[in-house]
């Protein structure tokens, strides 16, 4: 039941996802256009810098740098990296620009290419000239398309939201239907395990009841270890804080396992209660470590008592609701203890 | 050493006075470098490191004369002393991302917009301050059920307690910390085409497996070469596994389903012929990027966190009553009184209303009085967001979040620009905030600090980053060739402003990708009911990030599968954790070093 609720999980989110993505009609038809101004733009760029890249070696006449091939020493200026005046009228004239309608657009977009065709491409090797023709044509073809893109209007929200649900609304909801029942059927295995382990529930509370005994009685006699040295030497500062470091590393582990199974087993509110004293112990235990690199025994010693303390909490808390019916009203549990 | 007989050092004047100074240094230096290059730096791990430098090496050592003699002693820098300064430090430049990512957007809409050019830094730092703390705020309660009883990852904060501990872990664990640091910053070094390192050595940021196997590039099969990503996914191993579904999902689903279906533009749709340059990019990024994953990442990334919150609310009304209990027992609890709680949000509350009124005059006191309120819950669901995708995967949507922040601040301001930035620069700061308070809180946890102790320390400087952080952008705005970033001409191009300032352009024209945040809620919400905590969370952030930072970081967690079924727990917690930690130390470190080596050079 698990794998099939994962499964149909993936699906419905596939589903949903994918359409939930999707573009409404005319958003799309919006991105067809900026995308035919956006190619044709990065054409016509290309082929301006082929065209200007043929003058990297040789000798470089005025028409190039007419044509906008900036020679090597000014591109790093072109492109902003060494810092000049900003012309502040420059970048607020196209912010504050007066709408204009697309064929004004495209007259002007025409308009500002027509200087370079009045001048004389003679002095060109014939290559260049080739390659200045193409770069002429690919600049007149993205005009009238980059005009159309300027002039698009915004579509208001509610207008997206209406037509994508009018266009893909039905097996968006189909996937969101899919993805329930799969989160559903994965809540109903996790919970049928819970179950089958509260068939054997009394074991199980014992399990973790007797591991937070075992690490209780460990961490206090470490505790009362340490507090009967009076002037530790530096090899029990050593010997306890690898003690500490293989309670943290073995000790906690196991009993922090199981956290899935308490809280399905026991519900969350519940499963709070008992892990969060047994988080609290495991700071302590923490802390001590810490205390003991510090050479600090009393905050060591301390906090192994403080640790010792918490994990009792975190007994009792197991002990109260194993014996009290749990959220799936399976057999109480035996009290730990 | 400590004396025996004298308490052990935590929450001391040393601690924060040296966290104040570091994390006041890092928010001015990192706030020109947000502006210049449009990335902060990871604050808690480079906080961590030069904390542990000053307090335990410098100070201890009587090298700084008279600051060591006034706030030093010789049992300084113990663990959870030094984990204070790094709290602190860190704290205090959340500032540096929080402003400077939403603030230059109102100079740079200012410069041709004369209406918006009355705005003062007063109701700003107001903001920021009251941010910062309903940030802190905010975290209190969810400390419990994120770090005890989630246990979330932090892969940062597992780093940042790795090397708080290294001075008593031994030589073999210093030596695999040693080890991770040194591979991932030479591997950061080739990839960050340094200068002075042969052409031949340069390695790219990002390895395109796909398109040298011929795979479209909106197939994207690629792997980032960032051994940071990589210690993320060995610190988060399984657990990290939706996210890496979430990417492969987007990617490899729905992105060539879409073209498949004829979603997508086609090039015959704009008629252009078969083979022309630049399609599949443009399919890539503008289209299903920009358009469709990313906006549908944000909606699912809400939605997944708003189930998150009804499915933990026994778990958050069980840290309420600990906190409650606290308020009782009085000084002697670790944890912070619940009066902190709701004092600090009706105190927080109250300065960003008053914020909102300087900010926007005409704004009417019942617009403000929403504005505010929608800002404080938007603030607290945005930073639980952040914080648990930031737990579950060490990355942050905080841009995504700041915006969604602006935008509901354009939306109930009635499109006043200067209220809605000024209340984002708010949410911006208190979820960055909320990020790093349970990242250092992790980091606490781990080394056994007393989570009430780290919160006091960061209520108690909190506000400090906020002035800093707004009088650097006020300063580099009007330096240079005023004004100083932002704009064609500029000496700093402050992308991540520009790009905000690009976004409200667009609100004020009317448009916003509702289809698509309404659509991904949908999903959040559905997936929050499958029993897997933050599911809905980890596959809304796969979708809103690139691919290639999701594969690397998807490395590491089937690398920590494997190598956890073969070598077992003790292996992985004392030899993968301080090599994986060293990865994400590494890279932070060389980060900083060659962002600063090539400011220096004028880079």
């Amino acid at each position: 039941m698990k794998y099939a609720g994962i499964l149909i999980l993936s699906l419905g989110v596939a589903v949903s996802a994918a359409y939930g993505a999707r573009l409404s009609p005319t958003m799309r038809a919006q991105m067809v256009a900026r995308g035919r101004a956006q190619l044709l733009a990065s054409t016509a760029d290309a082929a301006h810098g082929a065209y200007c890249a043929s003058f990297a070696e040789g000798p470089r006449p005025p028409i190039a740098t007419l044509d906008g091939c900036a020679p090597p020493a000014a591109e790093g200026a072109e492109s902003g990296e060494a810092a000049s005046a900003v012309d502040v009228e420059a970048v607020c004239a196209g912010r504050n620009a007066p709408e204009q309608t697309e064929a004004e657009l495209a007259r002007a977009g025409h308009a500002a290419l027509e200087p370079h065709y009045d001048r004389d491409p003679s002095v060109l090797s014939a290559d260049q000239q080739r390659l200045r023709t193409a770069w002429l044509a690919a600049a007149e073809d993205a005009v009238d398309p980059g005009a159309a893109a300027a002039v698009l209007t915004t579509v208001r929200p509610q207008q997206r939201l209406t037509e994508w649900l009018d266009d893909s609304g039905v097996m968006f909801f189909v996937g969101i239907l899919l993805v329930i029942a799969g989160a559903v059927l994965g809540r109903m295995a996790v919970k049928r395990e819970a179950s089958a382990g509260a068939e054997d529930g009394a074991a199980e509370a014992r399990d973790l009841g007797e591991l937070l005994a075992e690490l209780r009685d460990e961490v206090a006699t470490l505790a009362a270890e340490a507090a009967a040295k009076d002037d530790p030497a530096q090899a029990d500062f050593d010997a306890l804080k690898t003690k500490v470091h293989d309670l943290q590393l073995e000790r906690f582990e196991p009993v922090i396992d199981s956290a899935p199974r308490v809280q399905a087993k026991y519900g969350m509110g519940p499963f709070a209660e008992i892990f969060g004293p047994l988080s609290s112990a495991e700071r302590y235990v923490n802390r001590a470590w810490s205390a003991l690199v510090d050479h600090h025994w009393p905050e060591g010693c301390a906090s192994l008592q403080r640790a010792a303390a918490d994990l009792k909490d975190a007994e009792a808390a197991l002990s109260a609701h194993s014996s009290s019916p749990t959220p799936n009203d399976q057999p109480a549990a035996e009290d730990p203890s | 050493m400590a004396s025996p007989q004298a308490p052990y050092r935590e929450l001391t004047p040393a601690a924060l006075v040296v966290g104040v100074v570091l994390g006041a240094v890092m928010t001015a230096a990192f706030v020109f470098v947000a502006l210049k290059l449009g990335f902060t730096l990871p604050g808690s791990t480079v906080a961590a490191i030069l904390g542990f430098a000053v307090l335990r090496g410098m100070l201890r050592r009587s090298a700084l004369g008279f600051l060591s003699a006034l706030v030093a002693t010789k049992d300084s820098g113990t663990i959870v002393e030094t984990n204070i300064v790094q709290t602190v430090a860190s704290g205090v430049n959340t500032a540096s991302a929080g402003v400077a990512f939403t603030l230059p957007a109102l100079f740079i809409l200012s410069l041709c917009d004369p209406e918006l050019r009355g705005f003062g830094p007063l109701p700003i730092v107001l903001a920021a301050a009251g941010g910062a703390f309903l940030g802190i705020v905010f975290i209190i309660p969810l400390r419990k059920q994120m770090i005890e009883l989630e246990r979330l990852r932090f892969p940062s904060g597992i780093a940042v307690a790795t090397l708080l501990k290294s001075p008593g872990a031994g030589i073999r664990q210093a030596k695999l910390l040693g080890g991770g640091f040194a591979v991932a910053a030479l591997f950061h070094v080739l990839a960050g085409e340094v200068s002075w390192i042969p052409e031949v050595l340069h390695i790219p940021e990002e390895i395109e497996i796909g398109v040298m196997l011929g795979v479209p590039s909106y197939i994207p099969i690629a792997v980032g070469v960032s051994f940071a990503s990589l210690g993320a996914g060995l610190l988060s191993g399984r657990g990290g596994l939706p996210f890496v579904f979430g990417g492969m999902l987007a990617w490899w689903v729905i992105s060539p389903l879409m073209v498949g279906m004829g979603w997508a533009p086609t090039l015959m749709d704009m008629g252009l012929p078969e083979g022309t340059d630049g399609y599949d990019g443009f399919i890539q990024w503008p289209v299903a990027y920009s358009e469709m994953l990313r906006p549908l990442g944000i909606g699912i990334l809400i939605g997944g966190a708003l189930s998150g919150v009804i499915a933990s609310a026994p778990a958050i009304v069980a840290a309420l009553k600990s906190l409650n209990a606290a308020s009782k027992s009085g000084s002697g609890s670790d944890e912070m009184s619940s009066r902190v709680l709701y004092g600090g949000i009706a105190a927080s509350f109250v300065v960003l209303f008053t914020a909102a009124m300087l900010a926007g005059p005409d704004l009417g006191v019942g617009r403000a009085l929403i504005t505010a309120t929608v800002g404080t819950v938007w603030l607290g669901l945005a930073g639980l967001i952040v914080a648990q995708a930031t737990g579950m995967t060490d990355i942050s949507p905080i841009s995504g979040m700041s915006l969604i922040g602006v935008t509901l601040m354009f939306f109930l301001s009635g499109g006043n620009v200067i209220a809605s930035i000024i209340l984002g620069v708010a949410v911006s700061m208190g979820i960055g905030q909320c990020a790093d308070m349970m990242s250092d809180l992790k980091s606490g946890h781990l080394i056994g600090a007393t989570p009430k102790r780290q919160q006091l320390a960061q209520f108690a400087v909190a506000w400090v980053g906020a002035p800093v952080a707004v009088a650097v952008v006020y300063l580099l705005w009007n330096s240079y060739d005023s004004p100083g970033f932002g704009v064609a001409g500029a000496s700093l191009s402050a992308p991540q402003g520009a790009a905000l300032a690009t976004v409200i352009d667009s609100l004020r024209a009317g448009s916003s990708q509702l289809d698509k945040f309404v659509a991904g809620g949908a999903v959040g919400l559905g997936l929050g009911i499958f029993p897997i905590g933050g599911l809905g969370v980890l596959v809304g952030l796969a979708m809103y990030l690139p691919f290639y930072i999701t594969m690397t970081y998807g490395v590491g967690c089937f690398i920590s599968m494997g190598l956890e079924a073969k070598m077992g727990k003790r292996w992985m917690g004392d030899t993968l954790v301080p090599v994986a930690a060293g990865f994400i130390i590494g890279e932070a470190l060389t980060s900083l070093t060659l962002v600063f080596g090539r400011l220096a050079m004028g880079g």
